[in-house]
């Protein structure tokens, strides 16, 4: 909210203070009003003054420019002006050489096409009074030349940006923020008294009121003021509520909004010759009726809205806003001014509901002071008979049957005081608390406060203890660690294990990337195809219904990711577009679906659930040791085992999917099955998808569900003792089918072979010459070793010729 | 006989010379030296020789084998030396040619800073608790002090998950994107007993998107709940992580603030560690930078998750992970943490 120095220093003294504007901001800001900004109109128009154009002549050089002088008094000086719009004898703005004009247009004396200009005549524009204008500003004749031009235009204010909280809705107005300025000051505030009408009429005479819900409108007031004349308003009024940010509409709406800006109040003129019946009811809604609202919204109401209406409509949606038929318009003569109390959340729903925002509103969903509309009340009739020419009536309604009671909180300060930390006495407390406008009764530890009605926020002990605080100053708290009184309790197990996970994958080469959780369903759809159902083959869900947001911020952003791939991706184009051709990355996060899953605390209709994804791309060019690699999808592979391994998994096998995964290549990919169970697939990213995505290198992708990985984990090993006999190793190669999977004939080995067999690897695989096209020959190791004693050579070469023979017999191969 | 022994000396003696390998110096230790060698040939026929004789020669045999092994070994290391030198000159390699590096991966800023946050925190007893991203209004706000017409709903844009259920306008599921970390909170009161002392790091939501703000981002929140505990211990919490984090020279300033589940409520800065407080552009001058909220947990909220108050007190408090990552890591741009360019990340191996 702009707060107005100017304004502010009419309930408070501030002379001391007017010069330093920042010490008010750090007061504000450590009193809990955080100043958020401050604008010094007087800085950026130093050095500009009113001056009088004596003689104005075409440029030498320049068909467009003019060669001015220009007399500010004393000085006489020569300026250069591109403007059209002036002529000797007018009066106009010039800004000296030193003047720093908004944007931080600094004015230099300077050469324009070979003259020299001592200065520059300005626009409205260029003085950062207006956002657009033609030509310099001409002033009235009047203008004294020579005086500086903040102080003839009254744009010498300061004005802070205040970020007020939630809770301090008496800080939304100049007069609360100099009672808080007082508070945190210890000052008194200055109100100006307001007069009695003495106006002829009689506002009960003329208009009936009747309330039909105080629960939601518990105090309503209204004055009538009449034969007003509508017109533009003064310029003390206009400049006042343009500083704050507010536009002038006519003196009227112009008042009302000044009290409200002044006293926090919002107000609402009705013209009463459009009051049907010159009745005003406060009531609900009636289902189906509608309303053209101020601004020239048609709003049709369900029921559960409080309006005011007159006899046969409603007027205005209570607390929001008024009906354009009803409002003020240049021909308006007599008035019908409210104030209300509404309560907040019946102003917040409606405001809701329709989706309408207003400073109204704005000031009525945080709790106004019901102690004062009837002062706003009077103090807008005031200035509508001295802004306006209105004559106010003599009387006012003011509905309140049922005045709402000040809390009375007791307050213990042995407690509050070990819960703030910091010991406060009675008297300091009593001291304290009247500073911001409590009564306080009671004598040492134990005091009874009643907070002032502005004050809504203050109803704890706890909230007293805050007000306490706040004046004491939070500088004052003292550090202290808090004792340990029980032993610390471990981390949350997925935390720590994903921290492990980070830290192997890491150490393999692979760098963590964090995306957001939400994504383009279209996108996702592009990537993960239409897979329906759950893929019980791979351990993951592709749910074929995502999460889905009501209000995303737009349609890339609109569905909870199912998998943790389409994000990486995504990174994966971005990283090639910008020329990094090679690169690991990997994601530790949850994906979302739309299934039941319960927890400890209820039913929950969504799951989410932990999983890894990586991608490895380009890393295929060749280096001085090796002409070229190997192919990536082994590479992911060789990490994911390195990681297995690392995990203490006792078991683990890569198989082709049988069920192909649709941004997966086909004849490159497979589940991961460790320990009897799918935790997830792998494979090289699917070459049409990569080519949608414009990637022009290789790139494979992993996604692992982390529920299968953590399973059991952390493990603990305990230590087996070391063979104590040798181990004979024994190789063989075979010619197989280009087509048959190495682990085929691994499984057959290691069958044939029995228990002795401690350990079997493909460690070479050939296709060219010596070997038929369409076979391959496969090298397979095998490690042999007796727990109880030494292998004899015949035991050794009898078990391996098993091992071969079976796998000869059972696959067709032939021992090359 | 002894012409002999002094002629196979003498010859023996050139040969050792004349060798330039090791391979032929062997080659003459076994001709002259060897089982089969000369000078057991010799030696083999003493046996015909008388006593006398057999004495000088043998003695003289002996003398000319130990002076020959003597020769060769000397020989032999002078060789192996040299030739070892010529293999190593010969092995030379150019160690100006790229290694062949094992890739090291790298950290997102995000998953550091949360990590060094609960290593500081762990280290005075704080534990991890975590929580689901799709959260009920009721832990969200609700338990939080933050009832349905609560003027600070309108302070969280909060995200709302499609149920298909039609609504009036202004009316929206009950499950939403968290927006803090603070349902943990309510949560961990819930099913565990105090004294409590816990952290909640993770992901959380909110419907605004600038050059400042991202629509996801991250928090830690954490908090105590004890008998006798105090604002000072708050103060003194934010105090401790505050100089682990930034630097031990950094101080910790409580302002007054709101947020609807503490009472009081304060905003924690830190002292400026970039400038030390002389005024840069991260402290836009001020010389303090603002790091979180904070404050006393607010009797309701205890009242919403069943710890019986005022018996137990408690503080909680809670800061952005980027927020901060920004100010230690002097990250220029939000944008950073999500594009997950490789030369950004790879900034941060060490």
């Amino acid at each position: 909210m702009k707060i107005s120095l100017k304004w502010l220093a009419k309930y408070i003294d501030l002379r001391d203070l007017a010069q330093q504007p920042d010490k008010i901001s750090e007061l504000l800001t450590q009193g809990g009003l955080e100043v958020e900004g401050i604008t010094d109109q007087g800085a950026s128009l130093k050095n500009v003054v009113v001056a009088k154009i004596l003689e104005k002549e075409k440029h030498p050089q320049a068909d467009n420019l003019t060669l001015c002088k220009v007399s500010t008094g004393n000085e006489t000086h020569q300026i250069v002006c591109g403007a059209k719009n002036h002529k000797a004898g007018d009066i106009a703005v010039l800004a000296l050489p030193g003047a720093v004009l908004p944007g931080n247009f600094e004015i230099k004396i300077s050469k324009i096409r070979g003259i020299e200009s001592q200065g520059m005549l300005c626009s409205e524009k260029e003085l950062g009074i207006a956002a657009q204008s033609e030509g310099i500003m001409i002033l009235p004749e009047s203008a004294p030349v020579g005086e500086p031009f903040s102080k003839y235009a009254h744009l010498d204010d300061v004005l802070f940006d205040i970020k007020v909280t939630p809770n301090r809705a008496d800080c939304l107005s100049h007069l609360g923020l100099a009672r808080e300025l007082c508070s945190l000051l210890g000052r008194s505030l200055e109100f100006p008294t307001i007069p009695a009408a003495d106006g002829r009429e009689s506002t009960k005479k003329l208009v009936r009121l009747s309330v039909e819900d105080t629960d939601r409108c518990p105090r309503y007031a209204g004055r009538a003021v009449m034969n007003v004349k509508v017109g533009p308003s003064p310029e003390w009024l206009k400049k006042s509520l343009e500083a704050v940010g507010l536009r002038s509409i006519n003196n009227v709406v112009d008042v009302t909004n000044y009290v409200m800006m002044e006293l926090g109040q919002p107000l609402h003129a009705f013209d009463l010759e459009k009051v049907e019946g010159k009745h005003v009811v406060v009531r609900p809604s009636q289902p189906g009726e509608t309303m053209v609202a101020l601004d020239d919204r048609e709003l049709k109401f369900d029921g559960s809205e409080l309006v005011i209406c007159d006899a046969k409509r409603p007027i205005a949606l209570a607390g929001v806003m008024g009906s354009k038929e009803s409002g003020v318009t240049d021909s308006t003569k007599d008035i019908f001014v409210e104030s209300a109390y509404f309560v907040p959340w019946t102003v917040r729903r409606t405001s809701r509901l329709h989706g309408m925002d207003s400073d109204s509103s704005y000031r009525f969903c945080r709790g106004i002071d019901p102690d004062q509309v009837v002062v706003a009340l009077n103090r807008a009739c005031q200035l509508l008979s001295e802004v306006a020419q209105g004559q106010v009536c003599s009387d006012h309604h003011d509905h309140y049957p049922r005045p709402l009671v000040r809390p009375r909180i007791e307050i213990d300060l042995k407690y509050i005081g070990a819960r703030l930390g910091i010991p406060i006495e009675g008297v300091e407390a009593k001291r304290l608390l009247e500073r911001v406008g409590c009564d306080v009764s009671g004598s040492g530890q134990k005091l009874l406060v009643n907070p002032p009605a502005y004050r809504g926020d203050l109803k704890l002990a706890e909230d007293l203890g805050e007000e306490i605080l706040r004046l004491k100053g939070y500088h004052n708290i003292p550090e202290t660690i808090p004792a340990v009184t029980k032993d610390p309790t471990p981390h949350h197990r997925q935390f720590d294990l994903e921290e492990k996970l980070s830290r192997d994958l890491r150490s393999l080469g692979v760098s963590q990337a964090v995306n957001l959780s939400f994504l383009s369903s279209d996108f996702q759809k592009k990537v993960l195809g239409d897979e329906a159902g759950e893929k019980k083959e791979w351990g993951l869900t592709y749910k074929a219904k995502p999460v889905f947001l009501k209000n995303p911020l737009n349609q890339d952003l609109n569905a909870m990711r199912l998998s943790i791939l389409p994000g990486l991706l995504k990174n994966l184009a971005f990283n090639v577009r910008h020329g990094n051709k090679s690169g690991r990355l990997f994601e530790i996060g949850p994906v979302f679906w739309a299934e039941q899953r319960d927890d400890l605390q209820g039913p929950r209709p969504y799951s989410e659930e932990a999983r890894l994804g990586i991608v490895l791309w380009g890393e295929n060019e060749a280096n001085w040791i090796k002409s070229s690699g190997v192919p990536l999808v082994y590479r992911i592979k060789g990490i994911l085992e390195s990681l297995l391994d690392q995990w203490g998994l006792r078991s683990y096998q890569f198989d082709p999917l049988k069920t192909a995964a649709s941004f997966l290549h086909p004849g490159q990919s497979g589940r991961i099955f460790a320990e009897g169970k799918s935790i997830g697939i792998f494979g090289t990213l699917h070459p049409g998808l990569l080519q949608a995505l414009e990637v022009d290198v290789e790139a494979v992708g992993v996604e692992i569900s982390l529920e299968g990985l953590f399973a059991g984990q952390p493990r603990v090993s305990k230590m087996k003792p070391l063979p104590k006999f040798p181990s004979v190793t024994r190789d063989v190669a075979f010619l197989a089918d280009r087509g048959l999977a190495a682990a085929d004939i691994k499984k057959e080995l290691l069958k044939g072979a029995g228990a002795l067999a401690v350990q079997c690897e493909c460690f070479d695989v050939f296709e060219g010459k010596g070997v038929p096209q369409d076979k391959k020959s496969l090298a397979f190791r095998l490690v042999y070793l007796d727990p109880q004693k030494t292998l004899s050579d015949d035991e050794v070469n009898a078990t391996h010729k098993k091992a071969v023979d079976g796998a000869v017999s059972k696959l067709g191969v032939s021992v090359r | 006989m002894l012409d002999r022994i002094n002629g196979l000396f003498e010859e023996a003696k050139l040969a050792i010379a004349k060798a330039t390998t090791s391979e032929s110096l062997y080659e003459v230790k076994v001709r002259y030296l060897g089982k089969q060698g000369s000078f057991s040939g010799i030696l083999k026929e003493m046996g015909k020789l008388t006593p006398d004789d057999r004495k000088t020669i043998g003695k003289r045999a002996n003398e000319v084998r130990d002076e020959l092994e003597s020769l060769y070994l000397s020989k032999e290391s002078g060789l192996k030396r040299s030739e070892l030198n010529s293999r190593l000159e010969k092995e030379r390699l150019d160690i100006t040619l790229p290694g062949e590096k094992r890739m090291v991966g790298s950290d997102h800023l995000v998953v550091r800073v949360t990590r060094e946050l609960c290593e500081i925190f762990g280290r005075i007893g704080f534990s991890v608790r975590l929580g689901p991203h799709i959260e009920k209004d009721f832990f969200n706000f609700d338990a939080l002090n933050i009832g349905p017409d609560h003027a600070s709903r309108d302070m969280q844009d909060t995200f709302y998950i499609d149920d298909g259920v039609e609504r009036k306008t202004g009316e929206f599921s009950p499950w939403i994107l968290r927006t803090h970390t603070s349902p943990v909170q309510i949560r961990s009161m819930m099913t565990e007993k105090p004294p409590l002392r816990i952290m909640s790091p993770g992901g959380v939501y909110r419907s605004d998107s600038d050059v400042s703000h991202s629509p996801h981002f991250h928090q830690v929140e954490g908090f105590v709940v004890d008998e006798n505990v105090s604002m000072a211990d708050l103060k003194g919490t934010l105090g401790f992580f505050a100089r682990e984090f930034f630097g031990s020279e950094v101080k910790v300033r409580l302002r007054p603030s709101f947020f609807p589940f503490v009472e009081p409520g304060a905003e924690f800065d830190a002292s400026c560690p970039l400038c030390k407080q002389k005024g840069c552009s991260m402290c836009k001058g001020s010389g303090w930078i603002e790091i979180g909220g904070s404050g006393m947990i607010h009797p309701n909220v205890f009242k919403s998750a069943g710890i019986e108050y005022p018996k137990y007190n408690g503080f909680a408090f809670g800061m952005g992970i980027e927020r901060i990552a920004i100010v230690k890591y002097g990250v220029t741009h939000i944008g950073a943490f999500t594009e997950n360019d490789t030369r950004f990340l790879e900034q941060f191996r060490s």
